[in-house]
């Protein structure tokens, strides 16, 4: 458990911490924004999620929560982005790509759910035919 | 499960990962050529081009791309004009060259003086817009300043350089233009209270000082004695641009009028007082008598200097006495005469 929770750590919080550091480096706007603010506090909430996973029976509650995040951060900074590249300002729109994204992050969140219940099914399934046997002898 | 549940999020990851890579790597060529052999004026219009060149380096097709060219200074749109392609490949480029003309009457009309003797920041802003497969829109601008010479660097006329003949009158005056400027046309008109004295038009000389004839429409001899406040009205005509300069100038005379003459010892004299600030010029006294028909002239040359006054004898007659004064270096005359001279 200590080994997965420090995994997870270094995957959500030390490695990005790092790579926002050398981007902002590479491209000064970044610093300034908001940028690294939300991605920060985005990834804070996938590592609570990921810990929560660790003791949650059900993946999908997992999957669910950091799909929602993921939208909502998606939405907010990538909607709408404005760059400014050598004197050249570049303002893209990308809503109609972020819906095609929703739908993956909504079929991620049906495959988890699909998976649970047949986790689950198998479970009761092992354990009616445990019973079965017993009874049977 | 955990596996197509990391293929979603590497598909979803690349996807934005792409499209936001494909953005940054559009690249906006643009080279506006400007007075180096392209800024070409002819009949008044300046004829100007604008190549731009756009390369998709990113991993998609850009579709409906529109690029849209505008060069204005301030709110004031001198040039606008769009092209557009449906395709532009990944990793290929697609060239537009956007040739322009503005008019440089409409250009004056609508710049003033700041386009005419300062030059002009004009802005050039091109904005390119398309979309990745309807994935995403975008939109590029790209602002260019070009320094546009000024067409008129100067336009001076010096009124107290003016020389008077004979035939007429000399202005000084300094003109400097763009050096494609050729025909320039300079019209100078010089008017007092009374009308006008002297009117030219000659072609302009560029980048020296020179002088303009004026011919003179009435007489001007009074000017050596007597000050004048004379407008002077110079017109430049440049491919069909009027540009005007109104100066007024006080006139002063050089010399005072001799009111009378004097007598010293029963020597009849005139004096005269230098009262201009030309310095270091000349006036030159020729005095004839002229019922005693002496052709001996009387010929004085003074070095006038302000405040300076001068006596200058007479010859001893009782007779009329005509005095012809002139200052060589303003080119007047001035005829007096007394009659009924005597002791």
């Amino acid at each position: 458990m200590k080994d997965k929770l420090a995994f997870y750590f270094v995957i959500y919080i030390i490695i990005p911490a790092i790579a926002l550091n050398f981007a902002s480096k590479v491209y000064a706007p970044l610093s300034d924004s908001s940028f690294s603010l939300f991605t920060m506090i985005y990834l804070l909430a996938l590592f609570v999620i990921s810990i929560i996973d660790l003791y949650v029976k059900q993946k999908s509650l997992s999957v669910f929560f950091s799909s929602i995040t993921t939208a909502a951060y998606l939405q907010i900074l990538f909607s709408d982005v404005s760059l400014q590249n050598m004197g050249i300002s570049i303002d893209v729109n990308m809503q109609n790509l972020l819906y095609l994204v929703y739908i993956l992050l909504g079929l991620k969140i049906g495959v988890a759910v699909y998976y649970d219940v047949k986790q689950k099914s198998l479970f009761s399934t092992t354990i009616n035919g445990k019973q079965w046997m017993r009874e049977t002898g | 499960m955990n596996s197509k549940l990391t293929l979603i999020n590497l598909i979803i990851a690349t996807l934005i990962f792409t499209v936001i890579y494909s953005m940054v790597s559009v690249d906006v060529g643009v080279h506006v050529l400007t007075r180096a052999g392209s800024l070409e004026l002819n009949n008044g219009t300046v004829y100007f081009s604008v190549p731009v060149e756009v390369h998709n380096g990113g991993l998609y097709e850009m579709n409906d791309v529109f690029v849209h060219v505008q060069a204005a200074h301030g709110d004031v749109v001198l040039f606008s004009d769009n092209r557009s392609i449906s395709k532009l490949p990944a990793l290929k480029s697609a060239s537009f060259v956007f040739h322009g003309n503005i008019s440089l009457i409409r250009s004056y009309q609508l710049l003033g003086d700041d386009f005419v003797f300062n030059g002009s920041t004009v802005q050039v802003l091109i904005e390119i817009s398309g979309n990745y497969e309807d994935m995403a829109t975008f939109k590029i601008n790209y602002t260019k300043h070009i320094k546009f010479p000024p067409l008129l660097y100067s336009f001076i006329i010096f009124p107290e350089k003016a020389k008077f003949g004979k035939e007429g009158m000399e202005i000084s005056y300094f003109v400097n233009t763009i050096e494609n400027l050729n025909k320039v046309n300079l019209h100078v008109e010089v008017y007092d209270n009374f009308g006008t004295i002297a009117v030219g038009n000659e072609t302009a000389v560029i980048g020296r000082e020179a002088f303009i004839h004026l011919h003179l429409e009435r007489n001007v001899n009074f000017m050596l004695f007597r000050n004048d406040v004379l407008n002077f009205h110079a017109q430049l005509n440049i491919m069909g641009v009027i540009i005007s300069r109104d100066l007024v100038y006080t006139w002063h005379a050089p010399l005072d009028f001799p009111k009378e003459i004097l007598y010293f010892n029963g020597t009849p004299y005139l004096r005269i007082s230098v009262k201009s600030n030309m310095d270091n010029q000349t006036v030159a006294l020729k005095i004839r008598n002229i019922l005693s028909n002496d052709t001996l002239s009387f010929t004085k040359v003074l070095k006038i200097k302000e405040g300076l006054t001068v006596n200058i004898p007479l010859m001893n007659s009782n007779t009329t006495i005509v005095a012809t004064i002139s200052d060589k270096n303003v080119g007047l005359s001035y005829t007096l005469v007394w009659a009924g001279v005597s002791e």
